[in-house]
């Protein structure tokens, strides 16, 4: 009733108003002269300009009703004036460079923790949930006695049907657009963790896999066998570094296959801050702002991992965590009943190196802390029983040295399925045997070196067991059969994949390349990680195998480096929009 | 020397069920052969190519020479050792290549001088679409037909000494072809059309006297390769030569098809190299259902129907045929199904949980993997080549497979009309589908009521035809 009062109100004006204001504006030439009341209307609230505002501001409000609730439909993304989508990268430039200015001007706010609510609409993150029936994870860990001690443990996930154990250290796989790179779903479905960044499903609306009828939605939606793969989702690729419009209050930015989306805060499990905050401020703000929306998604039997906000300061990642386990009271206390403390709610941290090596790069060599302070700073106060994971480790060097100085269980795999899909083999193994020289990590497959390599891809100290290096036969049964009159026999043990085939692969661009690659890296990472479980509980000299280890391999990126510059020759020669690349260079 | 049984003949049509043993097992005919050109179906391990119940694909001798070499290959142990597939191999000759690859080329008697020879007349409708090597590499490829024999014997050698001398050979690729004069069908030239298709005669001789010399013919098959364009009388004085020669080979293919030349014309040489060749050898259809035209790869991947095509050639006698389109157009997100090909990429697909198709054995459709899925990750993710690869690869395979069974229970005609039925159903029959396989006994409008029946006419409008199709899917 209100609206459609006013909007008459406001049209029934229009005229007279114009017509006043040009009179006003017509008859300043000869205000010198004259000084009436009709040149120079009173000052008062019934003025045209604080008519207009009224109007505008009431008009504001309505509008902000109809911009709806949050949890309306299954997802339902803030619509037209919440979400932006920027095309272009000038637009992306200038929206970011807009948005920041507004935050710099913003930053007089204090940034204590902002207070807790209850969550309106709880039940909007079973949608995004890889479960609708949450479950139940716990985790347990050997005897230790100090936080920070290497340690094995497992991962238990209790789901209504079978439980998932995931011994620790553990690898975690990095998926794409929701799946491993380059493997078939035969063979993703047998690794057993894996991390499922959400942002690109949002380039439909409502998000495909929430629409899957399923019991197990993302885990039918994507092929994975809930029985016995864990999922991690998370709402941006924690390893994409890419600068992306200031998150606010109330919105975090995601990248998707179409641009750039802004959600709202409310939906995203784990919160990545990814730009690094240069400022005080805005350091301030991430933990701030971090801590207020790990309340919104707290609930009970929801595993939910908390990213450890506080960029490069110690002091920041130290008030993040008091922030965690502050007890509350009151209204804030209700908010997260039955937990009570944030923490309470969690089952475990979360650290995000790609942006924190951003961030480390940005500050002043000497001043940044090193890894282990800056981790050991937001883990010093808070419970050793949980589960602490590293996304975007960089070498097997940094996994050991971080199990050994943080007692961190859960490493991401990016760097090994980086290494295949730039065609590098990993061969190394844990403990490091005794060499002559410093060996690499593993072996750029582009190199001419290996043309006649017929050996497979992991050395003789290493059996690999991957289906690359020890294919199976498949067995009578499972071939399938197209006609009555089919006959399969299986004969002999298959070949493996020699270096010097996959090196014919690389150089012609063949995917099989990459998938069997995949496959090998992969299973190197897992073999690594189950010796360093097993040297965990029956070795005390770990310590010692770390340093062997550091002695045995170089840590640095050389091989995937020369790798990359091999395979985008290769890729220009051969890859997409070679037949136009030729065009363009003309007859030969 | 391979083993060729007919166990069961269409008493209708001229198609026939056969057992091919090779020495790296039985293959079933009719069949169809996934291409690997570089030593690998895309993005798959051999273990699983064989877990689709393949056991026969296709390497290709130009590719396979140029890289990793023969040199190689023979370290290697011969292609089978090099890439991991213990089932039986192919490799084709390489004259294709020289007419799909390589603008530049000169034909001479001895063989492809791979010279700066501007062969516009004969292969402009190639478009761009060609040169893959650099030339200072291309310029040591001397293709004469022992060389051609040699390099396909060094792919299954256990050692490779130079082009005249060979060592007994462990792992013996199972069919080669002979080196072929191949111009691209649509030549008006038609004295260059003799030229070549008498040199393949010749070059046949070599290629016999070559083989038989190196004392492989006990472990490797030759086959001879009609040519003869699309000319009636020339394939006619090729088959007439050829088949002279029938002993002395283990098979003939028809080649010098499929480079965009009607379909109406296509079936007719089929239909008349088929009845032509000898029953006892098996046939192959080279390049079925793919023109290598100057279309691009996406307009062709949606408008081709190369089951159809296949089926169509297995009633007119054919045994074996090869064709890269399920693997390539499964690369640019399209599905084949019998209701006709699946583009993923449409928006209509975004939301639709069911699989490809249902009762679909392959991997991709048993393991539910739903086509919103597909969507989300086609073209963009190579996982999306691979479930489509594999999906594509059983389809066909299936679709041949069930040939084989109702070829033997006497009811391929059925067979063959419930399958175009489901296949062209909304959009109408291919008129000269409906011709081919009326000249062999089976009338695909049998029952239908004609006011009804679509018929395309087949003078051109194959593509039209298909965007038709396309546009009401």
């Amino acid at each position: 009733m209100l609206v459609l009062r006013t909007a008459t109100r406001l049209v029934g004006r229009r005229q007279p108003l114009l017509i006043a204001s040009r009179s006003a504006s017509s008859s300043t030439a000869d205000h010198h002269q004259t000084e009436d009341d009709f040149a120079y209307p009173k000052e008062g609230f019934g003025a045209p300009i604080w008519r207009k505002t009224a109007g505008f501001a009431i008009l504001g409000v309505l509008f902000y009703e109809y911009l709806g609730t949050p949890g309306d439909n299954d997802v339902a993304w803030l619509p037209a004036a919440g979400t932006e989508e920027f095309a272009d990268e000038a637009a992306l430039i200038r929206a970011t460079r807009e948005t920041a200015l507004l935050q710099e001007r913003q930053l007089v706010r204090s940034a204590t923790r902002p207070p807790l609510y209850r969550s309106r609409n709880p039940e909007q993150f079973n949608h995004v949930s890889p479960y609708k029936n949450m479950v139940g994870m716990s985790v347990k860990f050997q005897a230790q006695t100090t936080a920070f001690r290497p340690r094995s443990g497992s991962l238990l996930l209790n789901r209504p049907t079978s439980a998932i154990e995931i011994a620790t250290p553990a690898l975690l796989v990095t998926t794409s657009r929701g799946v491993v790179p380059h493997l078939t779903q035969a063979h993703a479905s047998t690794l057993p963790c894996l991390q499922v960044p959400f942002e690109t499903f949002l380039e439909h609306s409502p998000p495909v896999p929430t629409l899957h009828p399923g019991s197990h939605p993302l885990h039918s939606f994507l092929g994975f066998n809930p029985e016995n793969q864990l999922l991690i989702l998370t709402l941006r690729d924690p390893h994409d570094v890419r600068e992306t419009p200031a998150n606010t209050n109330n919105y975090v930015s995601a990248v998707t296959g179409r641009g750039i989306r802004r959600i709202l805060s409310l939906r995203c499990q784990i919160y990545h801050s990814l730009l690094p905050p240069f400022s005080q401020k805005r350091v301030e703000r991430s933990v701030s702002r971090s801590a207020s929306w790990v309340s919104q998604i707290l609930g009970p039997n929801r595993n939910v991992l908390v990213h450890m906000a506080g960029g490069v300061s110690i002091a920041a990642r130290k008030a993040f965590s008091s922030n965690l386990i502050e007890k509350l009271h009151g209204r804030e206390a209700e908010a997260i009943s039955p937990h009570k403390s944030l923490d309470d709610g969690l089952v475990g941290y979360v650290f995000d190196l790609a942006p924190l090596r951003m961030e480390m790069d940005a500050v002043s060599t000497g001043d940044a802390p090193d890894l282990t302070t800056l981790l050991r700073a937001s883990l010093d106060s808070m419970p050793s029983s949980k589960l602490r994971v590293i996304n975007s480790v960089s070498s097997p060097h940094e996994i050991l040295r971080l199990i050994r100085d943080v007692g961190v269980d859960i490493f991401d795999s990016k760097w090994a399925q980086d290494n295949a899909a730039f065609g590098v083999a990993l061969d190394f193994v844990f403990p490091a045997p005794a060499f002559q020289t410093r060996q690499n990590l593993g072996h750029n497959l582009y190199r001419t070196d290996f043309a006649q390599d017929f050996s497979s891809l992991s050395s003789s100290y290493s059996p690999c067991p991957c289906p690359a290096c020890r294919p199976v036969a498949t067995s009578q049964s499972a071939i399938i059969s197209h006609s009555t009159m089919d006959q399969f026999r299986t004969d002999g043990t298959p070949q493996p994949a020699s270096r010097a085939y996959i090196h014919h692969l690389c150089l012609t661009h063949e995917m099989s390349a990459h998938s069997l690659l995949v496959l090998h890296n992969l299973a190197v990472m897992q073999a690594f990680l189950a010796s360093v479980r097993t040297l965990l509980e029956h070795s005390d000299n770990f310590g010692r195998l770390v340093d062997d280890f550091h002695n045995a391999y170089h840590e640095g990126h050389e091989q995937i480096s020369e790798a990359r510059t091999m395979w985008k020759e290769v890729d220009l020669a051969r890859g997409k929009g070679r037949l136009a690349r030729e065009q363009d260079q003309g007859d030969i | 020397m391979a083993k060729f049984e007919i166990l069961a003949r269409c008493p209708t049509t001229r198609a026939r069920v056969s057992r091919l043993t090779l020495s790296h097992g039985e293959t079933a005919l009719p069949t169809f052969m996934p291409v690997a050109t570089q030593a690998a179906i895309k993005g798959l391990t051999s273990q699983q190519v064989e877990s689709l119940g393949i056991s026969l694909i296709l390497n290709n001798t130009y590719h396979l020479n140029l890289r990793p070499g023969v040199q190689i290959l023979a370290q290697a142990g011969g292609a089978h050792k090099f890439q991991g597939w213990n089932k039986n191999l192919l490799t084709d000759s390489g004259g294709f290549q020289f007419v799909s690859l390589s603008k530049f080329a000169k034909i001479t008697e001895e063989g492809k001088q791979t010279i700066l020879v501007f062969w516009r007349n004969c292969n402009s409708h190639f478009g761009r679409r060609l040169i893959l090597q650099p030339l200072h590499r291309r310029a040591n490829d001397a293709d004469s037909p022992e060389e051609s024999i040699s390099i396909q014997h060094a792919i299954g050698a256990g050692s490779f000494h130079s082009s005249t001398g060979f060592r007994d050979l462990e792992y013996p690729a199972d069919i080669i072809m002979q080196l072929d004069d191949v111009v691209p069908s649509l030549t008006p030239d038609r004295a260059r059309v003799e030229e070549a298709m008498e040199r393949s005669v010749r070059w046949l001789d070599r290629c016999i006297a070559f083989h038989n010399a190196s004392g492989k013919q006990t472990t490797q098959n030759l086959f001879a390769i009609v040519q003869g364009g699309l000319d009636h009388e020339l394939r006619d004085r090729c088959l007439k030569q050829m088949v002279e020669r029938s002993n002395q080979v283990a098979g003939f293919a028809v080649g010098g098809l499929s480079g965009g030349e009607e379909k109406d014309v296509f079936w007719r040489i089929v239909k008349q190299c088929a009845e032509k060749l000898p029953e006892e050898k098996p046939r192959y259809c080279m390049g079925v259902g793919f023109a290598e035209g100057n279309l691009s790869s996406l307009v062709q991947a949606v408008h081709s129907n190369t089951s159809t095509d296949l089926l169509v050639c297995v009633a007119l006698g054919v045994d074996m045929a090869d064709c890269v389109f399920p693997t390539r157009t499964a690369r640019f997100g399209v599905a084949l199904t019998r209701n006709g090909p699946l583009n993923l990429r449409l928006a209509k697909h975004a939301t639709d949980f069911s699989p490809i198709e249902k009762d679909c054995p392959c991997p991709t459709c048993s393991q539910g993997t739903s086509r919103a899925m597909l969507h989300h990750i086609v073209t963009r993710e190579t996982a999306a080549a691979h479930a489509v690869t594999i999906h594509n690869i059983v389809f066909q395979a299936q679709v041949m497979g069930g040939a084989r069974d109702a070829i033997i229970a006497g009811t391929f005609p059925q067979y063959l009309k419930a399958f175009f039925a489901g296949y062209f159903a909304d959009a109408g029959y291919p008129e000269w589908c409906v011709n081919a396989l009326q000249s062999v006994g089976v009338d695909l409008l049998e029952g239908l009521d004609p006011s009804e029946v679509k018929i395309i006419p087949g003078s051109g409008a194959k593509w039209e035809y298909s965007t038709n199709k396309s546009k009401t899917k």
